[in-house]
């Protein structure tokens, strides 16, 4: 017989390393044709953080994305932008960057207001050009602005760096304190079938909600959320390194099971914004908070099905005939 | 090994190359005619990131030998769509976001196509049918599948269009393209095995069949006077310091004395090609003496447990003590007792690790994939001996990483080969090398003993963890801690008591991956949460709904949170269109 059920976890995540200092830095050259570099050496290992932080450096110096230019793979041009781990670099090295931005930009106003014979609070920078606030046919392109910074001798560049806000370490005796500056939310229902018959699960559909603070590249977040329930569908279902006496008896894709096409349904991901004032322009990382609670949505999926609850991972079909099995026996009982 | 001149006609263009029977496809194509835009995942057919088409059929091109292709029509990514020429297929997945690291997604493409040529209304079970060869880790298959039937439509003379509702002006909240999706979607983009430098050599690594033994001697002599190998070296060589380590230093490049786990590097060869190489691997002579391997951590955290290093094998214990935590349990109505356990888990990204190094004008140049070119570029200084400014490493596009591309692989051991020969000096994983050297999600042990009041809210919460840490460090006291932090998942609750142990053994390392210690523990409060709420007549979303974090609430670690806690939010939103009647409340 297959039976249906549907399970929900909850997770969150801290944003950065565990209470500890984790730096980024950031260089931008406003060139002079008004287009700009950003060096930061934040790893883009397919996630997209280079595509992000063009995104944030472009909307912070109010230019057009495809202004700007991202070197962040070479340690002799990009400076450290520490490790791409922890879902840090939006909200690190995004910090970095919008900082870099603003000292850049800050130059590029005071000339623009010298230009427009206004004060620089009342302009504002967007679509390349510099704008009075109050009166948008008032402006001066930023190349402009750049050719007459030029002239007076003065290039336009910002240096800009972050660490999140987590004062200190935590206490060795009773692990209190802050750890981290910023925390990503997020909930998941898988709905799942279960074939009583021989304890196969299929996963159904599945519903990811992710708090992002301020999505950056809404299409980009949905493929981390997409990929990371991907990757937690294979965690709870077949994915294992099966050792023994220290030897990995499984070491190819033949015995080694990751997801296909056909293990994961179609994946409906849901972004929230609740801004995080620390984080650039309200963002918070992404990368991993998916993957953390899928397996619990899915072992909580099984228990509604079928009401065994399996408590080692993965959840194999072999787990959960065993379980049924027993549950059945158990109930047979007088 | 006898050569034969065959013609191969790829992409239109007929061109002769002299194979042996036993070339490959894939290395008719990288090596011969430098087309590298198929990539060697496995080398076993089994990951699909090979694949190109043979007379309009997609075929695992690792497996298919070069010979059988003659006469026969092959297509590669370069052969269906460039920058100006592109395929509707390749411009789906880039205006459909199917693209992350882009190891994959040549082979994914070209499944695509042959699927679509032949059916130009494929249903999406057809789609996912037609790409289940290819092996994707990074998007879980949702955004490929889409770009696929957008293509298909798009093939068919309809018009695709984005609905996707986006701000008139500024940068942040547009989906806008990523940067290096073209070279992507063309095979263009140069991932470290797709390079090769002038005069290069290869580098192997030789490595321990034994989980713990006492290396007594290693005799590289029958490797040095093999022809064409250029070096063989082992610990005694390395100029510098040999113990890395993100957290702690413990760990040698090259052994010394005391192997540690299966995999373990002893030496390393360098050649004029990949056979030498193995060939010269296969003349060294190592004599050890095996030692008692301890793999299990409840064992290993005994007094008399085999020692894994002499600081003995706890490694790292992390306490976190809120509250009181027999008040909490008195003021309990309902308690909940659960053990869990969880696998190890490898991160399978789908480009094994690589790396090429070069020394130019006294510096050193290694190009690789990364997630950490400044902490590589700290630690193969430090192995060289060098100042941190004459090392340079230079990230190429990394296939996937999700943890373990942080750690050094491939780059300190092509690096030391060019450092001794002079020349550029190239290594290349296998995928069985991948998985059996490479850090793992860690296997967790775990108790947890949660107490509630007969309304659903927690009052006590004791956990105990216990890491099977493996061999050497990585970033396992990290894990563990963002582990004891995250112990109880987003809920409030006034006592928390955790112990958590990290402890070496002789298994394979536990390192960073994905949830970094998270993923473990969910399965465990979250089946408790559903348990509490059972007990408690309340549905699962009320049981959560009462326990969230929300603006005022004090985490495990006692910290008030004051902003940007999105956790109730996207309850609501997720049971808002997953869960019917969870508005409901109680059950």
């Amino acid at each position: 017989m297959k039976k249906r059920g549907r399970g929900i976890a909850c997770t969150y995540f801290g944003m950065g390393n565990t209470a500890k200092a984790n730096p980024s830095i950031a260089f931008i050259e406003v060139c002079e044709d008004g287009t700009a570099i950003v060096r930061c050496g934040a790893s883009d290992i397919g996630q997209g953080s280079d595509t992000a932080l063009r995104q944030i450096a472009a909307h912070t110096l109010g230019i057009t994305p495809e202004r700007v230019t991202m070197v962040s793979n070479d340690t002799m041009v990009a400076p450290e932008a520490g490790v791409t781990s922890a879902s840090r670099q939006t909200y690190v090295s995004g910090n970095a960057i919008r900082l870099a931005a603003e000292q850049a930009k800050a130059v590029l106003l005071e000339e623009a207001a010298e230009c427009l014979k206004y004060d620089p609070v009342d302009l504002e920078a967007r679509d390349d050009r510099i704008f009075l606030k109050e009166n948008q046919d008032a402006y001066v392109t930023i190349e402009d602005v750049c050719g007459r910074l030029r002239a007076k001798g003065i290039l336009v560049a910002g240096t800009g760096t972050f660490t999140p806000p987590t004062p200190e370490a935590l206490d060795p005796e009773t692990g209190l304190g802050v750890p981290y500056g910023a925390y990503s939310y997020a909930t998941q229902i898988a709905e799942v079938e279960v074939d009583t018959e021989t304890g196969e699960v299929t996963v159904l559909s599945f519903t990811a909600a992710q708090d992002v603070g301020r999505a950056i590249n809404p299409t980009a977040i949905e493929g981390q959320i997409e990929g990371g329930v991907g990757q937690g569908i294979g965690y709870a279902l077949m994915e294992e390194v099966v050792v023994e006496n220290g030897v990995i008896l499984n070491p190819s894709f033949s015995d080694l099971l990751i997801p296909t096409a056909l293990d994961v349904p179609y994946i409906h991901s849901i972004i929230v914004e609740i801004p995080e004032p620390t984080g650039p322009f309200g963002a918070k990382g992404t990368g991993e908070p998916p993957t953390c609670p899928t397996a619990a949505a899915i072992i909580n999926a099984i228990y509604d099905a079928v009401g065994v609850h399996v408590t080692s991972t993965p959840v194999t079909a072999e787990k959960v005939y065993w379980a049924i099995k027993k549950k059945e026996s158990e109930e047979r009982r007088p | 090994m006898s050569m034969r001149s065959i013609s191969l006609n790829v992409n239109g263009v007929v061109k002769d190359i002299s194979v042996s029977e036993d070339t490959v496809l894939l290395d008719a194509l990288r090596d011969h005619l430098g087309l590298t835009g198929a990539k060697r995942g496995c080398g076993k057919g089994e990951c699909g990131a090979c694949t190109v088409l043979v007379d309009n059929l997609p075929v695992m091109s690792c497996i298919y030998p070069a010979i059988k292709a003659e006469g026969r029509s092959i297509v590669t990514i370069e052969g269906i769509g460039d920058d100006r020429t592109i395929h509707p297929v390749q411009k789906q997945f880039i205006e459909k976001g199917a693209v992350q690291c882009g190891f994959c997604t040549p082979g994914l493409i070209l499944s695509s196509k042959a699927l679509l040529d032949r059916k130009p209304h494929p249903d999406e079970r057809e789609i996912r049918v037609a790409i289940s060869g290819n092996l994707c880790r990074c998007t879980g298959y949702t955004k490929v599948v889409e770009a696929i039937g957008a293509a298909a439509s798009e093939l068919r003379g309809q018009v695709v269009s984005s609905y996707r509702r986006e701000p008139k002006t500024g940068s942040i909240g547009r989906s806008i393209t990523r940067v290096d999706s073209l070279p992507k979607v063309t095979g263009k983009a140069v991932f470290t095995d797709d390079m090769s430098l002038p005069n290069m050599l290869f580098a192997g690594v030789l490595r321990s069949p034994y989980p713990s033994a006492r290396i007594n001697s290693i005799d590289c002599s029958g490797a040095l006077s093999h022809p064409g190998v250029r070096a063989a070296l082992t610990a005694k060589d390395i100029p510098g310091s040999n113990r890395f380590g993100i957290i702690v230093k413990d760990q040698p490049y090259l052994v010394e004395e005391r192997v540690r786990f299966v995999g373990e590097p002893l030496a390393v060869v360098a050649a004029e090609t990949r056979e030498l190489v193995k060939e010269g691997l296969n003349k060294i002579r190592v004599d050890y003496t095996e030692l008692p391997a301890v793999f299990v951590p409840e064992e290993a955290m005994k007094p008399n447990a085999p020692r894994v290093h002499d600081t003995g094998n706890i490694l790292h214990h992390r306490k976190i003590r809120k509250g009181n935590i027999e008040e909490g349990f008195a003021k309990a109505d309902i308690i909940i007792e659960k053990t869990f356990t969880s696998q190890t888990v490898e991160h399978a990204y789908i480009e094994p690790e690589a790396a090429l190094a070069h020394m130019d004008h006294g510096q050193m140049i290694v190009y690789c994939c990364s997630q950490a070119p400044h902490y590589y570029r700290n630690e193969i200084a430090s192995m060289l001996a060098f100042p941190i400014n004459k090392v340079r490493i230079v990230r190429l596009a990394t296939g996937g990483g999700f943890g373990a591309k942080i750690e050094l692989t491939a780059q300190p051991y092509a690096a030391l080969c060019s450092y001794f020969t002079g020349r550029p000096v190239k290594y290349v994983f296998t995928r069985e090398e991948s998985v059996i050297t490479s850090t793992k999600r860690h296997a967790f042990n775990l108790h947890y003993k949660l107490g509630a009041t007969k309304e659903g809210k927690l009052t006590a919460a004791r956990v105990t963890i216990i890491s099977n840490g493996g061999a050497y460090a990585s970033y396992g006291p990290a894990v563990l801690t963002r582990s004891a932090t995250m112990a109880i998942g987003p809920y409030e609750c006034p006592h928390v008591h955790v112990d958590a142990y990290e402890v070496y053994t002789n298994y394979p390392i536990g390192g960073a991956m994905r949830g970094f210690g998270a993923p473990q523990m969910a399965p465990c409060h979250e089946a408790i949460m559903d348990e509490i709420g059972r007990r408690c007549g309340l549905s699962p979303i009320e049981v959560r709904r009462r326990n969230l974090l929300r603006p005022g609430s004090s985490t495990t670690t006692n910290q008030v949170l004051e902003h940007g806690i999105g956790a109730l939010e996207t309850l609501k939103q997720t049971s808002g269109r997953a869960w019917p009647g969870s508005d409901r409340g109680a059950i």
